[in-house]
C-alpha cells in the first residue's frame, strides 16, 4: 500500500485548498467535528482570534434552550420540594459542535421524549401533591373546594418559579380554565391544582428556556435579555437549575438590567455550595466526561474497571477543578501540572496512593514520579484509549481540539488508515509505529500535531496504570515537542500547557461557549478576546473570567429574532 | 377510534420460531387474523393490508471482495457473496444492490456515508446533524396513517468511539438537527409499546380526561410561544407540538385491555439495558429486540421502525468471538489481507440481522409473511473500513412489499447515486416524486429492474 491517507498528492491538494487542514485555517464560525470543542482561536491557535474592533458584528439571535436531563431532574426537586432525586428516566440529547450545551439550542424533542416528560413529571407531581406538607409548599392554601383566589395565588407564586417568569394574562386564564374543567370533572381542589402544576410543568415555558430579549435599545438593533432571562441564565450557568425566589425577585425589582445587579446576584450564587453543580455541568461537558460510563473495555485486559472505579475517575476530575476553581479560588492553568488530586481506595490503587473508603480525600502524587494534573488522570486517559491498548493519536487529539482550540479534522474520505505491521514480525514500540504517520506527508499534516503529544503519556496503559515498559516488553520514550516546545514527558508537557497561552486562550473559549449555547460569532470573538486579557491579568481565576464574562456585552446583549 | 388495534383476543395464535446464535426467539402472535377477509390479502372491511418499512443498520460497513456477488441477475442466475449468505434463508425476498455510491465530496464519512444513504443529503458540516428527514421519517408520512408510534428506533449495541462525541450515534433524524436515538433498553420498548398495569385494568377514564385536558393546555402555550420565535425554533418547537398531538390521540384511544402484543407478564423476556456491558453485542437483546419489533408490527401498531443493530464507526466489543482487539480501530482499519477477523465480527453482525428477517418471514401477515409484506432496506455508514470508503455502498431490499419487488435478486450497477434507492422507495410507498435528495445526493430516477 502506497499511499495511506489519500489517493494523490492532487487529492491532498484539494484537501487543503478546502480548507481541511490541521493548522487552525478553519475560520472560528465554522464550529467543529464531534468531540472538537471549540474552532481554533485564529490563525494557527497562537494568541486571539482577529477581530476588527470598529465592526465585530452583532450579537448572536436569542434562542430556546432546552433543559438537559440533568438540569430538568434538579429544577424538578427544587420546584416540587423533593428530597433526594430519584433521576428521572427522560430523553437527554446528543452534543453540537461538539457541546451538549449547544445541542440544548439546536436538537429537537423526539415523540419517546415527549412521552417521557409526560410520565416523568407526572410522577413527579403524584409524588409531591402525596404529601400534604410539599403540596402546602406549592399551591399555598388548601381549601375544601374549587376556590379562584387561592388558585390564582397558586398560579401567581409556583407558576412564575416553573416558568421563571410572571404568567401573561391570558395564560393565567388558560391555566385557570384547566383547574376549573378539572373541577366541574369531578376533581378535588388538590387534584384540580396537581392538573395544573402537571400542565406548568410539561409546557414549553418551563422545558425550554425562552431567552429572547426585550425590545431593542434606543438607537441599537440589538436589545438586552429581559432581567427574568438573566436570572434564569445565571441560574443555570451556576447552579444547573431554575432560579430561586431571590433570584427571581431581583428580575422583578428590576435590578438584573444592569451589570451591578447582575454581578450582585452571580457572586452570591459563586459563593453558594451549590456552585459546584454548574462547574460540575461545564466540565462534564467540556471534557466530555460522560464517556467514561460508555467507553468499552476489553474486562479480560482491565479486569479492575468497574463500574465505580468508572464513577470514580469522573469524580476525581470534577473535584480537581472544584478545588482550584471555587475552593481556592487559584489559577485555573495549575490543573495542567498540579501535584494535587482526590481519590477515595479504589482509584487510589490504580494510582498506588493509599486512601481508604469510598469518600474522596485530597493528596499529592509524589514530584518525582510521572503523573501529575489533568492530563494524567484515570478519566482523561482512559476515555481517549481503546478497548484494549493507548491511543498515542486520540490522546494528543484530545489535547489539542479540547485544550489548545487546534482544529484536527477526523481523516477525510478514501483514504487508508492501515498501517503496515513491521517487517519480520518482531514487536516495535508504539513511537515507532506511529511514525509511518510522520513519513507520509498527506497524514503527516495532522498526525504531527497529534502523535508526538499523545506519545507523552505512554507511560501509562490503557486505564492510565503506570508502566515502564509498553504491552510488548519494550521501552518508552514519553519525549517529544509539542508547538516548537520539547519535553521529556507528560509531567513537563502538562507544564508547557499550564504556562501556555493557546491553552489560556482555548479555556475562556471553551467557558464562554458553554455559558452562551451558540456557536461563537465575530461579536463573541471580539468578547472572547477581551476576557482572556483580563483572565490571564487576573491571575486566571475562574470566579474573575466568569464575573466578567456575565457582565459583559456578550451575556447581556441579543439580537431579536427575524419571525 | 381511528386505530385498528384489535382489543379482544383473536381467535388465532401462531407460534414462530427462529434462531439466534443458540438462543431461540418465539413469538407469539395474535395476528389480525380475526379482522381479515377469508383469503387474508384484506381487511374484512376492503382496507389493503397495511404497508411497512423498515432499516437495518450496521457499522463498519462490509468488506468488498466478500460482499459483491461475481455475477448479477435473478433467481439461479446470481451467486450470493460469502456475506450474503446468513441471509440466504429468506433468499426469495431478497434483493442485493451493490456499485451504487456516496456523490458527496469531502467530510467525515462516519457522518456522510449515513446522511447520503438514508437522507439523500449532505450532513451538515460544522454541527455534523443531519440536514434533511431519514427516509424512515419520509416514509412514515406516507404509510403510518394514525397507527400511534409512526416511527420506532431501536438498537443493539452501543458501543461507541470512546471520546468522540455524540454526534455518530445516531441513524435517525426527523428534520435537520432533529437526531432520534434508539433505545438500547428492551424493558422501556415493550412497556412502551405494550405496557399494560399489573393488575390487568387499563388506566381509568378520568385520568385519561385528565391528560387530555392537560395536554390540551400544553399545546396551546406552545401555539402561543411559536409567534415569538425564529425559523429554526419554529421548526424545533413544531415537533414537540405534533409529538403532544401523536401523545394525545393515543390517549384518545387507550382503556380497556389490550390484547395484541406479548402478555403483561412477559416483561422479564426483555431486558434492560445495561449501564456498562464494556460494549459487549449481546444476543439476547438482539432477540429482545426483533421480538418487540415484530410484534408492533403484526399488531398493527407501528409500521416504520429503524432497527440500529450498531452506530456508525462503531466500536462493537467482539468478546464473543475472542477478539479482544478494537474492532473500529485495530480491527477494521488496521488488519491486514482480506481481513479474516474483521470478517468473523462482521458475519456474527448479518447473522443477529437474520434474526430478524427470519424472525418477520416466520410471521404470518394475511395470507403471507410479514417480511414478504414489507421492506428493510439495510445498510452502514461506509463500505470498506480501510480505506473509509464510499464507492461499492452496501445495501440490500429484504421483503417484497407484497409482491411489488421480484426478490432472489442481484442488481448490479456501476457506480450510480445511492440517493436512487431512496427515490425508489419513497416512490414504493406511495410518495409520487420526480427527485429526491439535495445537491450532489439529488437524483430523479430510481431502480425499475427490481420491481415486479
Amino acid at each position: 500500500m502506497k499511499n495511506k491517507w489519500l489517493p494523490s498528492s492532487a487529492g491532498f491538494a484539494a484537501l487543503l485548498a478546502i480548507g481541511v487542514g490541521c493548522t487552525g485555517d478553519i475560520g472560528p464560525n465554522a464550529g467543529g467535528p464531534p468531540g472538537s470543542m471549540p474552532t481554533p482561536p485564529g490563525g494557527g491557535g497562537a494568541g486571539g482570534t482577529t477581530v476588527d474592533p470598529m465592526n465585530i458584528g452583532d450579537p448572536a439571535a436569542g434562542q430556546l434552550r432546552r433543559l438537559n436531563a440533568a438540569q430538568f431532574g434538579r429544577s424538578l426537586q427544587d420546584l416540587l420540594h423533593g428530597s433526594a432525586a430519584t433521576p428521572a428516566v427522560v430523553e437527554d440529547f446528543p452534543a453540537n459542535s461538539g457541546l451538549k450545551a449547544i445541542g440544548a439550542s439546536t436538537n429537537s424533542v423526539t415523540q419517546l421524549g415527549v412521552e417521557q416528560y409526560e410520565t416523568a413529571i407526572n410522577a413527579a407531581v403524584d409524588a409531591a401533591f402525596a404529601d400534604p406538607a410539599r403540596r402546602m409548599a406549592i399551591v399555598g392554601c388548601a381549601p375544601a373546594a374549587w376556590d379562584d383566589a387561592c388558585a390564582q395565588m397558586f398560579l401567581q407564586n409556583f407558576g412564575t418559579s416553573a416558568w421563571r417568569r410572571p404568567l401573561a394574562a391570558d395564560e393565567l386564564a388558560r391555566y385557570m380554565k384547566l383547574g376549573q374543567d378539572e373541577t366541574a370533572a369531578g376533581a378535588t381542589f388538590a387534584d384540580a391544582t396537581k392538573a395544573m402544576a402537571s400542565a406548568l410543568l410539561q409546557s414549553p415555558n418551563f422545558l425550554y428556556r425562552v431567552e429572547l430579549g426585550s425590545a431593542p435599545l434606543a438607537g441599537k438593533n440589538f436589545s438586552h435579555y429581559t432581567g427574568y432571562e438573566t436570572a434564569t441564565r445565571l441560574s443555570f450557568l451556576f447552579w444547573s437549575t431554575t432560579p430561586d425566589t431571590q433570584l427571581l425577585s431581583a428580575a422583578k425589582s428590576g435590578s438584573l438590567d444592569a451589570p451591578a445587579g447582575i454581578a450582585k446576584e452571580a457572586q452570591r450564587l459563586l459563593s453558594s455550595p451549590r456552585a459546584v453543580d454548574g462547574l460540575d455541568e461545564l466540565i462534564d461537558d467540556v471534557m466530555g466526561l460522560d464517556a467514561v460510563f460508555l467507553m468499552a473495555k476489553d474486562p479480560k485486559v482491565y479486569p479492575q474497571l468497574t463500574p465505580t472505579l468508572r464513577q470514580a475517575m469522573r469524580t476525581e476530575v470534577l473535584k480537581m477543578f472544584e478545588d482550584v476553581a471555587l475552593t481556592r479560588d487559584g489559577d485555573m492553568m495549575e490543573v495542567f501540572d498540579t501535584n494535587k488530586t482526590f481519590v477515595n481506595q479504589e482509584l487510589g490503587k490504580l494510582y498506588g496512593i493509599t486512601a481508604t473508603g469510598t469518600d474522596f480525600t485530597a493528596v499529592q502524587h509524589a514530584a518525582e514520579q510521572p503523573r501529575a494534573g489533568l492530563l494524567t488522570t484515570a478519566a482523561i486517559l482512559t476515555v481517549q484509549d481503546k478497548v484494549y491498548q493507548t491511543s498515542p493519536t486520540r490522546r494528543g487529539a484530545f489535547v489539542r481540539r479540547v485544550l489548545t482550540c487546534d482544529h484536527i479534522p477526523d481523516p477525510p474520505a478514501g483514504v487508508n488508515t492501515n498501517i503496515d505491521p513491521p517487517a519480520g514480525g518482531a514487536p516495535i514500540s508504539r513511537k515507532q509505529l506511529l511514525s509511518s504517520h510522520v513519513k507520509d506527508a498527506s497524514c503527516a499534516v495532522c498526525h504531527t500535531m497529534m502523535d508526538p503529544v499523545g506519545l507523552a503519556f505512554e507511560n501509562f496503559d490503557g486505564m492510565s496504570v503506570y508502566r515502564t515498559k509498553d504491552e510488548n516488553g519494550l521501552a518508552i520514550d514519553p519525549s517529544g515537542m509539542m508547538d516548537g516546545k520539547s519535553f521529556a514527558g507528560a509531567r513537563e508537557l502538562g507544564t508547557l500547557l499550564r504556562q501556555s497561552t493557546k491553552a489560556r486562550d482555548c479555556l475562556t473559549r471553551n467557558v464562554y461557549r458553554f455559558a452562551m449555547g451558540h456557536v461563537e460569532n465575530s461579536y463573541d470573538d471580539a468578547q472572547i478576546n477581551k476576557l482572556s486579557a483580563s483572565f490571564a491579568a487576573g491571575g486566571q481565576k475562574f470566579k474573575t473570567l466568569v464575573m466578567n464574562m456575565i457582565s459583559g456585552d456578550g451575556f447581556m446583549n441579543v439580537l431579536p429574532t427575524k419571525n | 377510534m381511528a386505530f385498528s388495534i384489535p382489543r379482544k383476543p383473536l381467535s388465532r395464535r401462531a407460534v414462530l420460531r427462529g434462531m439466534a446464535g443458540g438462543a431461540l426467539v418465539t413469538v407469539g402472535l395474535p395476528r389480525l387474523g380475526a379482522m381479515l377477509n377469508t383469503n387474508g390479502t384484506a381487511y374484512a372491511a376492503g382496507q389493503p393490508l397495511p404497508k411497512r418499512f423498515g432499516i437495518w443498520f450496521w457499522g463498519n460497513g462490509i468488506i468488498p471482495p466478500r460482499w459483491i456477488p461475481t455475477t448479477a441477475g435473478i433467481g439461479t442466475a446470481w451467486t450470493p457473496s460469502e456475506q450474503m449468505t446468513p441471509f440466504m434463508s429468506v433468499r426469495k425476498n431478497f434483493t442485493a444492490l451493490t456499485g451504487f455510491e456516496v456523490k458527496f465530496a469531502g467530510g467525515v464519512v462516519h457522518h456522510i456515508g449515513p446522511a447520503a444513504a438514508l437522507s439523500g443529503s449532505a450532513h451538515s458540516a460544522g454541527a455534523l446533524n443531519y440536514t434533511a428527514p431519514t427516509i424512515d421519517h419520509v416514509i412514515s408520512k406516507l404509510i403510518a396513517g394514525s397507527t400511534p408510534f409512526p416511527t420506532l428506533q431501536v438498537g443493539v449495541s452501543r458501543a461507541t468511539a470512546n471520546g468522540q462525541g455524540d454526534t455518530v450515534n445516531y441513524a435517525s433524524s426527523s428534520g435537520p438537527n432533529a437526531p432520534v436515538l434508539p433505545e438500547y433498553d428492551a424493558t422501556a420498548v415493550f412497556k412502551r409499546l405494550f405496557g399494560k398495569p399489573a393488575d390487568g385494568a387499563g388506566p381509568s377514564a378520568k385520568s385519561l380526561a385528565t391528560r387530555k385536558r392537560v395536554l390540551d393546555t400544553v399545546s396551546a402555550d406552545a401555539t402561543a410561544l411559536r409567534a415569538k420565535l425564529g425559523a429554526d425554533d419554529k421548526r424545533r418547537l413544531d415537533q414537540h407540538f405534533d409529538s403532544i398531538q401523536l401523545l394525545e390521540k393515543r390517549i384518545a384511544t387507550m382503556g380497556g385491555a389490550t390484547t395484541c402484543g406479548p402478555s403483561a407478564d412477559s416483561v422479564a423476556k426483555y431486558p434492560p439495558v445495561v449501564a456498562d456491558n464494556n460494549g459487549l453485542v449481546a444476543p439476547e437483546q438482539n432477540s429482545a429486540m426483533v421480538e418487540l419489533v415484530t410484534y408492533a408490527l403484526s399488531c398493527d401498531i407501528n409500521r416504520v421502525f429503524l432497527f440500529q443493530h450498531g452506530r456508525p464507526a462503531a466500536h462493537y466489543n467482539m468478546g464473543v468471538l475472542g477478539i479482544t482487539k478494537d474492532i473500529h480501530d485495530d480491527i477494521s482499519h488496521m488488519e491486514a489481507g482480506d481481513q479474516p477477523i474483521l470478517n468473523s465480527a462482521m458475519m456474527y453482525w448479518f447473522n443477529q440481522g437474520r434474526v430478524l428477517m427470519e424472525t418477520l418471514q416466520n410471521t404470518p401477515d394475511g395470507a403471507g409473511n410479514l417480511l414478504e409484506n414489507s421492506l428493510i432496506y439495510c445498510t452502514s455508514d461506509l463500505s470498506f473500513g480501510r480505506t473509509h470508503s464510499t464507492d461499492e455502498f452496501p445495501t440490500l431490499l429484504i421483503g417484497r412489499l407484497g409482491g411489488l419487488l421480484k426478490g432472489d435478486q442481484h442488481v448490479r450497477v456501476n457506480k450510480d447515486n445511492i440517493s436512487k434507492i431512496l427515490f425508489t422507495l419513497v416512490n414504493l410507498y406511495g410518495g409520487n416524486v420526480s427527485s429526491f435528495g439535495t445537491g450532489a445526493g439529488m437524483v430523479t430516477s430510481g431502480i425499475s429492474e427490481i420491481l415486479a
